[in-house]
């Protein structure tokens, strides 16, 4: 009896014994952060991560890819669609601080800010080639500084974050946008050094360029005019770029990384790994079946972006690229403006697919279009605008005029003998024609420090429409010393522990 | 309820004349319905004080005058009193019937059982007879109003669905909140999900820390313990079972006619400064309603057969059934084979060894059920389902959501199937060392496999309704479960009195998950042969992951009770678990309880009155959770973070973390102080159960939302919080006992009320934050309020003039039919300081009412339940009017529309310039509901009439569910959230038959 017992309790240590080691489990099927960052590869694919951030940067749902409507839409030249509560009260400035997308974008900019703080954590400690090893830093640089740039200019003053930060240290209150600035400088100098070129299977990384032509906007915001001149100098005098004779080839996904561009977010259809272009879907026509994914027609153009293009002697021909209007015909297919009931629709980037351009054929019908974040025709407009600034007038006239004589366009010189003012009235028209839904408009009048008296303007197209009489023709209710930023994300105050404060007048 | 057999197996010869007999020694046995002797039973002769208690054999010597007149009185807690004339007799032998209370039963607790009278923690119990007799469909859905303290909700109203289940309230709010579920020993991870209702003999709900402090980690939640049906030596038990229902939809949530939907339409935009999509409104009719369309009426059927008994050296029970539904959403239908055999062996004497063996197969064949409910209370009332041409009707013109789903489409055009494989099976072998002294070692595994098929064929319809090219999604996942329990039990009485019981115990646990999901499109035709993978050409995808967890642990308790009279028990579980890092892996988890049976003291035995049985209770104990994810403490990187580069567009892997972690976390621990007190009166006719309990879980893992300074998605479990649930249990039973025995009844209540409150929250967190934003509600988790509290602005009425709106604060872009909001801190600014908390996302009170009588061969039974306290959001599809053709809630009808014509409903305006889509009570509604959940209705055949048929029992019912429910709540289903598929009310045909 007595050996049963004995052998019992055997038993039960037995197990004790043979099982201790199987608690000692390890996640499998993902490589823990303590064993990454240790190969080149691991280096590479932690600048990847860097890139990847680019990817559907502008709204909180990152499979609307390929736009940025955050430029147009605070603008007057592009609604959102009616269904879009928080587009629509950006776009009116009717939004408050739990506006859905400013939330968003908060994230999503510091999501690109912590993949490249930890890059640079991590791989100058990784044994490796140190000229790829300086490069990939440098690339890092080039995507928090364009990220960090975002920051400034969207919410003004916030937190600034160079390092990776744990749990107990998410508290930190704003710095101003100076600060911001000052970070985005300095990240830009390191990477100015990149690369002029990239071999045929790196085409697609930040180059030299690139940063030089971030560094010159980023000296436009700061007024620093003669540093921007002298960067934006350098890219146009590197020869390598210049504007393709094909306007509407730069949107229908037929060239990707031409000589026009200087920096574009790459993207792929049919991977099954969500960095396809979407704006094919977003934008086309509501209602009508253009395209696989029928067309959402989020992002609309109004009448007023329509009033800005120059109809005598000729019209704009980057109306029509730009723009559908009803009775287009779009490869085959008349806009009928069924739905959309603006009369028009934005075309940019709108691929069927029959032109040869890769787009999937079901959700999410993303193309392989990649999207501009910067090109050359902006690199131009940017040089005028630091020349005339400089009281070079005539000079900027004749980068305008290089943009208006595309081949394509065709519009005709303009005067060199044009005074600052027109010069600059030039310069504003011509932004808003040539990089119309790109994202740049509503963050050049904030730059320019007119944004709200361009929006509250009689002249706008908006403040006109009577429909509704409570506006009294005041559509925009943009607010100097308020709107020229967005609001903190209210729940980031409530989440910060009181370290937050509110932008003035939110 | 419990079968009360009276047998008498004495002979009692009563002699008709007196005469003096010398004093006699009465001898005699006391003995229950089974024969097992009673211990501590009270014998007296009536009229005297003289009287004894019987040994633990049953047996008492009384010395008596020897008058054959005498009678004894034999009385006994838990049983029927009993008087006896003793006649010429000096040996007399008894058997005591229980009472109607069953305290002599014996409850399953973990790793063993006790017998009810002698628990000393709060322990609710259901018979299998009580699932058995009513007509359900799970097994969850069955404990639904039985037990006090449980929270059963269903999940949704689909043919397969499954139920949610809380033990006294919600204990924690980042880890799983879900109690363990226990089949046969074998702790699940697939819970009571497809457990067949008619193989359970009984379960066991352990609630409170002071029983379940023997799952330790685990039991935080409480135990829900299972015993399925084991054979009994005797005649072959033969048992058939089966029924039908018609279902329909309890409630269709009421939506506007296309008049109205077109009007609600042009204020969208006429309100927003847009052109009216509807030039005249009032000549679209009635139009479709879509809920009419994707809903149907829906049945169930149901077949069970099983058999049990065998000889007492060979015990079998063996079940089949087959379940079968088809959903009140058109295109949905769910149907499971369930088999089970136990058997229990005695080869040699000493030892026993038995299997349990359960097997079931579900399997669900489906269009999008959800995709169409959705849909339909989003689509346009002036679409027509179908064309002339039969082909599906689209919305395609300005004022419709000409980017959605027709809901038929949804419904139709989706081959979903699903198949569910569940396989429970536990070896045991008991081996009796010497008297009393038993080693029990089992072996258990639970292997679940979901297999599932998602084919999206190729068509066109029109604007969102096309689909380029068939997609097929084969998804599949496997767990397995194995453990191993050593349990070794030492049960000894000494002095007749002093009762003890042990228990050590090793158990391992081992877990382990993997997943396999491939996708392909581009298939030539839809047809159904071709719908694998290899019939596909393109967009080749594949993911698959591994999870492993295991979890070793130590267990021991000691029972110690005095005379029945004072009961002492204890628990302790030592848990290691792979889930934690190394030197935070080991949690100990002990609980002490105590219980007085003051009936059997004598002071109050003399005062009893109309009393009984009177029990009190104390307890108290610690338990875990570790329920948080497989490995939360390491951080991981993601490496899915792809891009291109090159000429020739190459896909690079990115990688990064993606998610904070955080290598402190530590278990959760809860402790429970509890008292309760169980009263009897009337021999044990009304039953009364108090429970108190006070419930504290500190270092409550939750996923906090950091910062998004942090640029992680992913935020880490932290041991932030402390909750505090306290509340009382209150249950109380009659029933009228056996003595008619053309008539018998039962009535009961059971009412939970529970107060749920966050007591603290660490690292200076002022808040936990959870959804939110505009366009939905915002829950927050702050000290002083329960967990998830809604919060946001309060609703003061509308804006009838432009003038009010100036006479009131400041609230920007604000016009008249907006939202008027309160101005909560008088500041004269509606802004972020005037938001409150709107309402608790738990049920305060919690009550089940059953009632059943039977007369003669009928019976009639009665359940009603329902749930106080608890608040959803409204701000779902349909009833949200944040898009501009999406809304069709009838709610919209009542809108405002110019001054004085609603002060709640606001405008309807494109762009929601006031924001009335901000989290606020306006879209935070009571889900408060009584409901009649069950009346049943039978007549049972036994006896002559089906005498000569071999038959031994026969019963047919019909039987009516979710009869009625009285509910303010706006959606489908106050148990569901405002879309989910909604629950059926049924009628159901059944009949048992015994043979």
């Amino acid at each position: 009896m007595k050996k049963l017992i004995y052998y019992s309790f055997s038993l039960i240590v037995l197990f004790i014994i043979s099982c201790n080691k199987k608690l000692d489990l390890v996640p499998i099927g993902s490589i823990s952060q303590t064993d990454f960052y240790k190969t080149v590869e691991d280096a590479n694919a932690a600048v990847i991560a860097c890139y990847n951030t680019l990817i559907g940067f502008h709204t909180a749902d990152r499979t609307d890819s390929g736009v940025d409507m955050w430029g147009d839409i605070q603008s007057s030249d592009a609604e959102p669609h009616p269904d879009g509560i928080a587009w629509n009260q950006i776009y009116q400035y009717t939004l408050q601080p739990d506006n859905g997308e400013v939330n968003g974008q908060w994230f999503l900019i510091y999501q690109g800010i912590f993949r490249t703080n930890i890059a640079l954590e991590k791989i100058p400690e990784i044994d490796m080639d140190e000229q790829l090893k300086a490069r990939l830093l440098k690339e890092v640089h080039f995507i928090r500084a364009w990220w960090m740039l975002r920051l400034a200019k969207m919410y003004g003053s916030a937190p600034l974050v160079t390092k990776t930060l744990s749990v107990d240290e998410l508290y930190i209150p704003k710095s101003t946008r100076q600060e911001l600035f000052d970070q985005v400088e300095k990240d830009l100098l390191e990477a100015e050094t990149l690369p002029d070129v990239y071999d045929d299977a790196n085409v697609g990384r930040a180059t030299s360029a690139a940063a030089k032509t971030v560094l010159a906007e980023l000296y436009l915001w700061e007024k620093k005019w003669a540093e921007a001149q002298t960067k934006l100098q350098d890219v146009i005098s590197s020869g390598r770029y210049g504007l393709l004779d094909s306007y509407s080839s730069l949107f229908d996904g037929t060239t990707e990384n031409s000589k026009e561009i200087i920096f574009e977010v790459q993207m792929k259809a049919n991977t099954g790994k969500n960095i396809g272009n979407f704006s094919t879907t977003y934008s086309a026509p509501n209602g009508e079946g253009y395209v696989p994914g029928g067309g959402w027609g989020w992002y609309r153009p109004t009448q007023d972006i329509v009033n800005e293009y120059e109809t005598v002697p000729k019209e704009d021909p980057r109306l029509t690229y730009s723009i559908f209007r009803k009775g287009d015909n779009f490869e085959g297919q008349i806009f009928k403006d069924v739905v959309n009931g603006t009369g028009y629709a934005t075309k940019k980037w709108v691929i069927s697919g029959k032109n040869g351009a890769e787009i999937e054929q079901n959700y999410p019908w993303h193309t392989s279009a990649n999207f501009a974040l910067y090109r050359y025709a902006e690199v131009l407009l940017m040089y005028a605008e630091a020349l005339n600034e400089l009281g070079r007038s005539s000079e900027a006239v004749s980068y305008i005029n290089q943009v208006r004589a595309r081949p394509s366009v065709d519009m005709p010189a303009l005067s060199a003998g044009l005074t600052k003012t027109q010069v600059f009235e030039a310069i504003r028209h011509e932004r808003r024609v040539e990089l119309s839904f790109e994202g740049k408009i509503s963050f050049d009048l904030r730059r320019w420090g007119i944004a709200g008296e361009f929006l509250r303007s009689p002249q706008r197209w908006q403040n006109n429409i009577t429909i509704n009489p409570q506006w009294e023709g005041k559509f925009f209710k943009y607010v100097d010393g308020k709107n020229d930023v967005f609001p903190i994300p209210q729940s980031e105050i409530d989440k910060s522990n009181g370290t937050l404060v509110q932008n003035p007048g939110w | 309820m419990i079968k009360i057999t009276a047998v008498l197996l004495l002979g009692i010869s009563m002699q008709g004349f007196a005469k003096v007999n010398p004093p006699v020694e009465l001898r005699g046995r006391i003995v229950n319905k089974d024969g097992n002797p009673l211990q501590g039973v009270s014998v007296l002769i009536a009229g005297t004080k003289n009287g004894t208690t019987t040994n633990n054999d049953g047996r008492f010597i009384i010395n008596s005058s020897g008058n054959i007149n005498i009678v004894l009185e034999i009385s006994n807690v838990g049983f029927q009193t009993k008087t006896v004339p003793v006649g010429s007799q000096t040996e007399i032998n008894i058997t005591l019937e229980e009472t109607a209370a069953g305290l002599e039963d014996v409850v399953v607790v973990g790793y063993g059982t006790q017998k009810k009278k002698d628990l000393t923690g709060a322990v609710g119990t259901i018979s299998g007879n009580n699932l058995q007799s009513n007509a359900v469909t799970s097994t969850g859905q069955a404990l639904q109003g039985k037990v006090a303290g449980l929270q059963i909700r269903q999940a949704s109203g689909g043919p397969g669905a499954d139920v949610e289940i809380r033990v006294r309230g919600w204990g924690t709010f980042g880890a799983n909140s879900f109690p363990l579920v226990v089949v046969d020993g074998i702790i699940t991870s697939g819970g009571l999900s497809d457990i067949d209702p008619s193989n359970i003999d009984d379960i066991t709900i352990l609630k409170d820390a002071s029983s379940a402090a023997i799952y330790g980690s685990r039991g935080a939640n409480g135990v829900v313990l299972v015993t399925t049906k084991r054979g009994k030596a005797g005649k072959e038990a033969i048992n058939i079972q089966s029924y039908y229902s018609i279902d329909e939809v309890t409630h269709k949530i009421p939506t506007v006619d296309a008049v109205t939907y077109g009007k609600m339409v042009n204020d969208f935009y006429t309100n927003a400064g847009k052109e009216a999509p509807y030039a005249d409104p009032e000549s679209l009719g009635k139009g479709t309603n879509w809920q009419d369309e994707i809903f149907r009426t829906g049945s169930k059927q149901n077949y069970s057969i099983s058999m049990s008994g065998g000889a007492e050296k060979n015990l079998h029970a063996l079940t089949m059934s087959y379940y079968k539904g088809d959903g009140i959403v058109v295109n949905s239908k769910y149907s499971r084979f369930n088999f089970r055999i136990n058997n229990d062996i005695k080869p040699i004497k000493g030892i026993k060894i038995g299997t349990s063996v359960g097997l079931s197969n579900g399997q669900a064949k489906n269009g999008n059920p959800q995709e169409a409910i959705d849909r339909a209370l989003i689509y346009a009332p002036n679409v027509t389902p179908y064309n002339e041409d039969g082909s599906y009707g689209i919305a395609d013109k300005a004022g419709q959501p000409t980017t959605m789903t027709q809901p038929l489409v949804a419904a139709y055009e989706r081959y979903n199937s699903e198949n569910k494989m569940r396989l429970l099976g536990n070896i045991y072998a008991e081996y009796e060392i010497i008297k009393g002294l038993k080693f029990r070692s089992s072996y258990g595994i639970e292997y679940n496999t979901f297999d599932g098929k998602y084919f999206t064929p190729s068509y066109n319809y029109g604007l969102g309704n096309s689909n380029g090219t068939a997609v097929l999604d084969r998804n599949t996942n496997n767990t397995k479960n194995w453990m191993i329990d050593n349990i070794l039990t030492y049960t000894k009485s000494f002095n007749r009195l002093h009762n003890v019981d042990f228990l050590v115990g090793y158990t391992f646990q081992d877990e382990t998950y993997e997943y396999v999901n491939a996708h392909r499109d581009g298939f030539s035709r839809n047809d159904d042969y071709l719908q694998v993978l290899d019939a596909a050409t393109a967009n080749d995808r594949a993911r698959g992951n591994y999870t492993e967890w295991a979890l070793q642990s130590y267990l021991g308790r000691f029972n110690y009770s005095y005379n029945g009279k004072y009961l002492f028990t204890s628990n302790i579980r030592i848990d290691q678990s792979s889930r934690f890092e190394k030197n935070t892996r080991t949690g100990v988890f002990p609980s002490f309880s105590a219980g007085w049976v003051l009936t059997k003291e004598r002071f109050i035995n003399d005062r009893l009155g109309p009393l009984s049985y009177l029990k009190l209770r104390v307890g108290y104990g610690v338990l875990g959770n570790q329920a948080i994810g497989v490995y939360p403490y390491q951080s991981v990187i993601n490496s899915g973070l792809y891009y291109d580069f090159g000429t020739s567009q190459n896909v690079l892997a990115g990688a990064a973390p993606t998610a904070l972690a955080n290598p402190n976390i530590r278990w959760e621990k809860t402790s429970t102080t509890g008292a309760g007190v169980e009263a009897n009166f009337f021999q044990d006719k009304l039953r009364f159960i108090v429970d108190y309990y006070d419930r504290r879980t500190s270092d409550i893992l939750v996923v906090v939302p950091l910062p998004s300074l942090s640029g992680l998605g992913g935020n880490p479990y932290q041991n932030v919080a402390s909750v505090k649930n306290n509340g009382f249990e209150f249950t109380v039973n009659y029933a009228n006992g056996g003595k008619n025995r053309n008539l018998s009844y039962n009535v009961g209540m059971n009412l939970t009320v529970n107060h749920n409150e966050v007591t603290k929250l660490n690292k200076g967190l002022d808040i936990i934050l959870a959804g939110g934003g505009q366009g939905g509600v915002e829950t927050r988790t702050s000290q002083g309020h329960g967990i998830n509290s809604f919060y946001g602005y309060v609703q003061e009425g509308v804006f009838q003039t432009q003038d009010e709106i100036s006479k009131s604060p400041t609230q920007p872009n604000a016009q008249p039919g907006d939202i008027k909001f309160k101005d909560l801190n008088n500041d004269g600014v509606i802004d972020a300081q005037d938001r409150s908390f709107l309402g608790d996302f738990m049920a305060k009170q919690i009550v089940g009412i059953n009632g059943s009588v039977r007369y003669k061969n009928f019976d009639l039974s009665v359940a009603v339940t329902g749930d106080f306290g608890r608040h959803q959001n409204i701000f779902v599809p349909g009833f949200a009017a944040a898009r501009a053709a999406e809304a069709t809630n009838a709610m919209w009808a009542d809108r405002w529309t110019g001054a004085g014509t609603s002060n709640y409903i606001p405008r309807i305006v494109g762009g929601d310039p006031n924001n009335n889509a901000r989290s606020s009570d306006f879209w935070v509604r009571s889900q408060d509901y009584l409901r009649i959940q069950n009346i049943q209705i039978g007549y049972d055949f036994s006896g002559r009439l089906i005498s000569n048929t071999g038959i031994s029992r026969l019963r047919l019912y019909v039987a009516g569910q979710n009869l009625a429910t009285f509910t303010k709540w706006p959606g489908f289903d106050p148990e569901l959230n405002a879309t989910a598929y909604p629950l059926t009310r049924s009628i159901f045909f059944g009949i048992n038959v015994g043979l």
